[in-house]
C-alpha cells in the first residue's frame, strides 16, 4: 500500500481577472521509502500542490481532490485536530525559504526543543535528543551550536538546523521544496547527500521538488514532470533521462547545456509558458509542441499509464520514443 | 558595426581588456573598541581577453567575481593593480573620453527583474544611455532601439511596453539589449542566466552567442554553472576567496583539473545522467569567512589532499600541465579523475 495517495487534486485561487487553477489533475502516489522527484519550471505548480497536502495554503484557496489519503487516513475527512498530529509530524516540509522558516529572534536550540514537543521527555532528555539531531544532519560541535542564533549560521548551516527540525517529529514522508536551490555547489551536494542517507537509514520517504533536471537525475528514484499545473510524465529517473516519453520532458532535457555538448546553438521551446489565464483548455503544452495535431487542439489528453504500464505515465496523445520500446520488446 | 571607443595610441596587438593583479580590499570600520579590518574581496587577478573570446568565471558565492565585474566596468576603482583597455590604462582613457569609454565595457546583470526600472517603459530604458553618452537625434535613437530590440529577438512595436509585461526572460533579452545599445567591445555578464529557467536560460544562451558572432563581442562570462560555463566558455579562471585558482582553456581545465578545489566543484556539480550516479567524494567544510581567511593555502582546511605545509605556504599560479593553477601539490594529486565532471551522452 502506497505511503501517500493523491488523485485528481486540484487548487484554484480566486484572482481580479477570475479564478485561477494553479494545478490541477495532479495524481501522485508515494511508497513508504521511496525518493520521489517533482520538476518543473517557475509557476507549475510544484509548491501549491505540497502546500495544499499540507494544508498551508492560504483559507481562499479551494482544494478538491478525488482521494487524499495517508497511512490509510482520508485527509479531506479527519479533524483538524488530527491533522495536526499529521502534518508536521509524520508528514514534515522544508520550505524553499530557509533562512525564513527559522524564526530570528530565538536559538538553534529553543526551536529544535520546541520542534520535539512534549513527546514525554523531560528537559534534560530534550537537550539531548537536540545535540543528536544536530549531530545527524551534520553540525559539527553541536552543543556549542545550540546557543547560536540564525543570523549566525550560513545557509548550509542553517538548511541542516531546518532538517534537523523536520526529524524531530520522526516524519514518514519528508517533503523538501527546493532545498538546495539558494547553496552554493559544494553544499549543495553535502545536502542532497544527507537527504539521501537520511531516506536510506531511516526508511523515510522523500519528495524532493526542484527545478533543477540535474539535481533529481542525481537523487530520485520516481520522478513527476510537471508543466502549467499538471503533471505531463511521471516514471523511473533512469527511464526518463534516458527516454522521456513527453515531448516537453524531451524538450526540457534537449535544451539542458549538458546535453547539448559539441552543439553551439542549444535547442530551445519555441514560446512561453501559457500565463495564468490563457492555459489551453486542450492539450497545455500544444501552443509550443513540435508535435502536436488536430486531438491535441481540441482535446485534453489524459494523464494516463502508458501502453497500460502503470510505472510509466504521461499526458500525451503521441508520446516521444516509441521505437525505442518496439526494440525493447523485439529483444 | 563601428566601435564608439578607439583608442589613439593602442598597439594593433594590445588586448581588448588586460587586468594586472587587480586587488579590491575594503575596509570595514571596527565596532566600539576594534580595529578597522580588512576584507580582500578580490586578491590579485590577472588576465587578457581578445576580441570575440569569452573568459568564464567561476566560483562559489562571496569569491569576489560580482567585485571583479565591478572593476572592469569601472564602477569601482581597484585598490591596485592596473586594467587596461586595448593597451592604454582605463583611468586615463576615462578622464579624457568617459563616453566614449564607458561605451567599450557593458555589463549585464543577474537579475531580470531587480534590473529594469518598472516606471520606464521599454523604449526609454533602451535609449537612456543614448541620450546620456552620444548626441543622437531622437529619431536615430527611435530607429536604434527598435533595430536592437529585432536582434535580441523582440518585437520592435513592443517598445511602449513596461518591464512588468514581459515574461523573465524577455527581461533578460531587453537588458541584454540595453548593455549593447551603446555599441561594446566588451561585455561583462554578471551570472546572466542564473534566474532563469532551463528552456528561457538556453534561449539566452543562443543569443549572447549569436551577438558575439554578429559583432565579435568578447565576453567575461560570470557564473556558478560549471555546466553553462562549459557550454559557453573557451577559456575559464576558477576563484576562491579572492584569488584565482586555477585558470586555462576550457577544454584542458574540464579534462584534467589540476587544483583540489576545481576538482571539489566538478564532483559536486550534478551529471544529468542517473546510469551514471557515483558516490561523490564531497568537499568538507564551509566557505572560511573572508574577512579571517586561513593562512597558507586558502583552501587547506577544506582540501582533501593537503599537506602539512599547505597552512604555512600560500601558493602561487604557476603553470602546470598547459594551465595555470595555484597548489603546492598540483602535479601529484591523488585519486585520480575523483572530480572530472561527469557529461552525460546524448541520449
Ligand atoms: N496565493 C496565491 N494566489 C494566487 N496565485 C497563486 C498563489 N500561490 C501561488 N499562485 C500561483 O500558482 C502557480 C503555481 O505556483 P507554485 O508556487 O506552485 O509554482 P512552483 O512550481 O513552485 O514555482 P517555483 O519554481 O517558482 O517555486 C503560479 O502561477 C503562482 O503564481
Ligand atoms: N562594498 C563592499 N564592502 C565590503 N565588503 C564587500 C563589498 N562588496 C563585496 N564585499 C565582500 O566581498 C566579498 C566578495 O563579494 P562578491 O559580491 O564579489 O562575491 P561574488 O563572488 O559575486 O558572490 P555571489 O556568487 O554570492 O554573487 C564578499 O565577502 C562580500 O561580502
Ligand atoms: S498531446 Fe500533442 S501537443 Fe500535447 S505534448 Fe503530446 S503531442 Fe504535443
Ligand atoms: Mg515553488
Ligand atoms: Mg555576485
Amino acid at each position: 500500500m502506497a505511503l501517500l495517495e493523491i488523485e485528481d487534486l486540484s487548487v484554484t485561487f480566486p484572482t481580479s481577472s477570475g479564478p485561477f487553477r494553479a494545478v490541477e489533475g495532479v495524481d501522485l502516489a508515494v511508497d513508504q521509502g521511496e525518493f520521489l522527484g517533482v520538476v518543473g519550471e517557475s509557476g507549475s505548480g510544484k509548491s501549491v500542490t505540497m502546500l495544499a497536502l499540507m494544508g498551508l495554503l492560504p483559507p481562499q484557496a479551494t482544494i478538491e481532490a478525488k482521494r487524499l489519503v495517508f497511512e490509510g487516513r482520508d485527509l479531506r475527512k479527519i479533524s483538524s485536530h488530527d491533522r495536526r498530529r499529521i502534518v508536521g509530524r509524520e508528514i514534515a516540509m522544508i520550505f524553499q525559504e530557509p533562512m525564513s522558516s527559522l524564526n530570528p529572534c530565538f536559538t538553534v536550540g529553543f526551536q529544535i526543543r520546541e520542534a520535539l514537543g512534549k513527546q514525554g521527555l523531560d528537559r534534560a532528555a530534550r537537550r539531548r535528543r537536540a545535540v543528536e539531531l544536530l549531530d545527524e544532519v551534520g553540525i559539527p560541535a553541536p552543543e556549542e551550536r545550540l546557543s547560536a542564533f540564525p543570523h549566525q549560521l550560513s545557509g548550509g548551516m542553517s538548511q541542516r538546523v531546518m532538517i534537523a527540525m523536520m526529524l524531530a517529529g520522526g516524519p514518514r514522508l519528508l517533503v523538501a521544496d527546493e532545498p538546495t536551490t539558494a547553496l552554493d555547489v559544494t553544499i549543495q551536494a553535502q545536502i542532497l547527500d544527507l537527504l539521501r542517507r537520511l531516506q536510506r537509514d531511516k526508511g523515510m520517504a522523500l519528495i524532493l521538488i526542484t527545478h533543477d533536471m540535474a539535481v533529481v537525475a542525481e537523487t530520485a528514484e520516481r520522478v513527476l514532470v510537471m508543466y502549467a499545473g499538471q503533471p505531463v510524465e511521471e516514471q523511473a529517473a533512469r527511464g526518463l533521462f534516458a527516454r522521456p516519453r513527453h515531448p516537453y520532458a524531451e524538450a526540457l532535457l534537449e535544451a539542458l547545456p549538458e546535453r547539448g555538448f559539441g552543439k553551439r546553438r542549444l535547442p530551445t521551446i519555441p514560446g512561453v509558458v501559457p500565463g495564468a489565464l490563457d492555459r489551453p483548455k486542450s492539450c497545455v503544452f500544444h501552443p509550443r509542441c513540435r508535435y502536436a495535431q488536430d486531438d491535441c487542439r481540441t482535446v485534453r489528453p489524459p494523464f494516463a499509464p502508458l501502453h497500460g504500464d502503470p510505472n510509466v505515465r504521461v499526458r500525451c496523445f503521441h508520446p516521444r520514443n516509441e521505437d525505442a520500446r518496439v526494440a525493447e520488446e523485439a529483444r | 558595426m563601428t566601435a564608439v571607443y578607439r583608442s589613439q595610441d593602442a598597439a594593433v596587438a594590445a588586448p581588448l581588456v588586460e587586468a594586472r593583479d587587480l586587488k579590491q580590499h575594503y575596509t570595514l570600520k571596527g565596532g566600539l573598541f576594534g580595529e578597522d579590518r580588512t576584507l580582500k574581496a578580490v586578491d590579485g587577478v590577472s588576465f587578457t581577453l581578445g576580441r570575440g573570446e569569452t573568459l568564464a568565471v567561476v566560483g562559489e558565492s562571496g569569491c569576489g567575481k560580482s567585485t571583479l565585474a565591478r572593476m572592469l566596468t569601472l564602477i569601482e576603482a581597484p585598490t591596485s593593480g592596473d586594467l587596461l583597455f586595448e593597451g592604454r590604462p582605463a583611468q586615463d582613457a576615462m578622464r579624457d573620453d568617459p563616453k566614449a569609454t564607458r561605451g567599450f565595457v557593458q555589463m549585464i546583470f543577474q537579475n531580470p527583474y531587480g534590473s529594469l526600472n518598472p516606471r520606464q517603459n521599454v523604449a526609454s530604458i533602451l535609449a537612456e544611455p543614448l541620450v546620456i553618452n552620444t548626441r543622437m537625434s531622437g529619431d536615430e535613437r527611435r530607429r536604434r532601439v527598435r533595430e536592437m530590440l529585432a536582434k535580441v529577438g523582440l518585437r520592435p512595436e513592443h517598445d511602449v511596453r513596461y518591464p512588468h509585461m514581459f515574461s523573465g526572460g524577455q527581461r533578460q533579452r531587453i537588458a541584454v539589449a540595453r548593455a549593447l545599445m551603446l555599441e561594446p567591445r566588451v561585455v561583462i555578464a554578471d551570472e546572466p542566466v542564473s534566474a532563469l529557467d532551463i528552456s528561457v536560460q538556453a534561449q539566452v544562451i543562443n543569443l549572447l552567442l549569436d551577438l558575439q558572432d554578429e559583432f565579435g563581442l568578447a565576453y567575461v562570462f560570470i557564473s556558478h554553472d560549471l555546466s553553462v560555463v562549459r557550454h559557453l566558455a573557451r577559456r575559464l579562471m576558477v576563484m576562491y576567496l579572492g584569488r584565482v585558482v586555477e585558470e586555462g582553456e576550457g577544454g584542458v581545465v574540464f579534462e584534467d583539473p589540476a587544483h583540489p578545489y576545481t576538482r571539489a566543484l566538478m564532483a559536486a556539480t550534478p551529471a544529468v545522467d542517473p546510469s551514471a550516479r557515483k558516490e561523490r567524494a564531497t568537499v568538507r567544510g564551509e566557505l572560511p569567512s573572508p574577512l579571517n581567511p586561513p593562512p597558507g593555502c586558502p583552501f587547506h582546511r577544506r582540501c582533501r589532499y593537503a599537506r602539512p605545509d599547505c597552512k604555512d605556504r600560500v601558493p602561487e599560479l604557476r603553470t602546470v600541465r598547459g594551465r595555470k593553477v595555484a597548489c603546492h601539490y598540483a602535479e601529484n594529486l591523488e585519486g585520480e579523475g575523483a572530480g572530472t565532471l561527469r557529461v552525460a551522452a546524448t541520449a
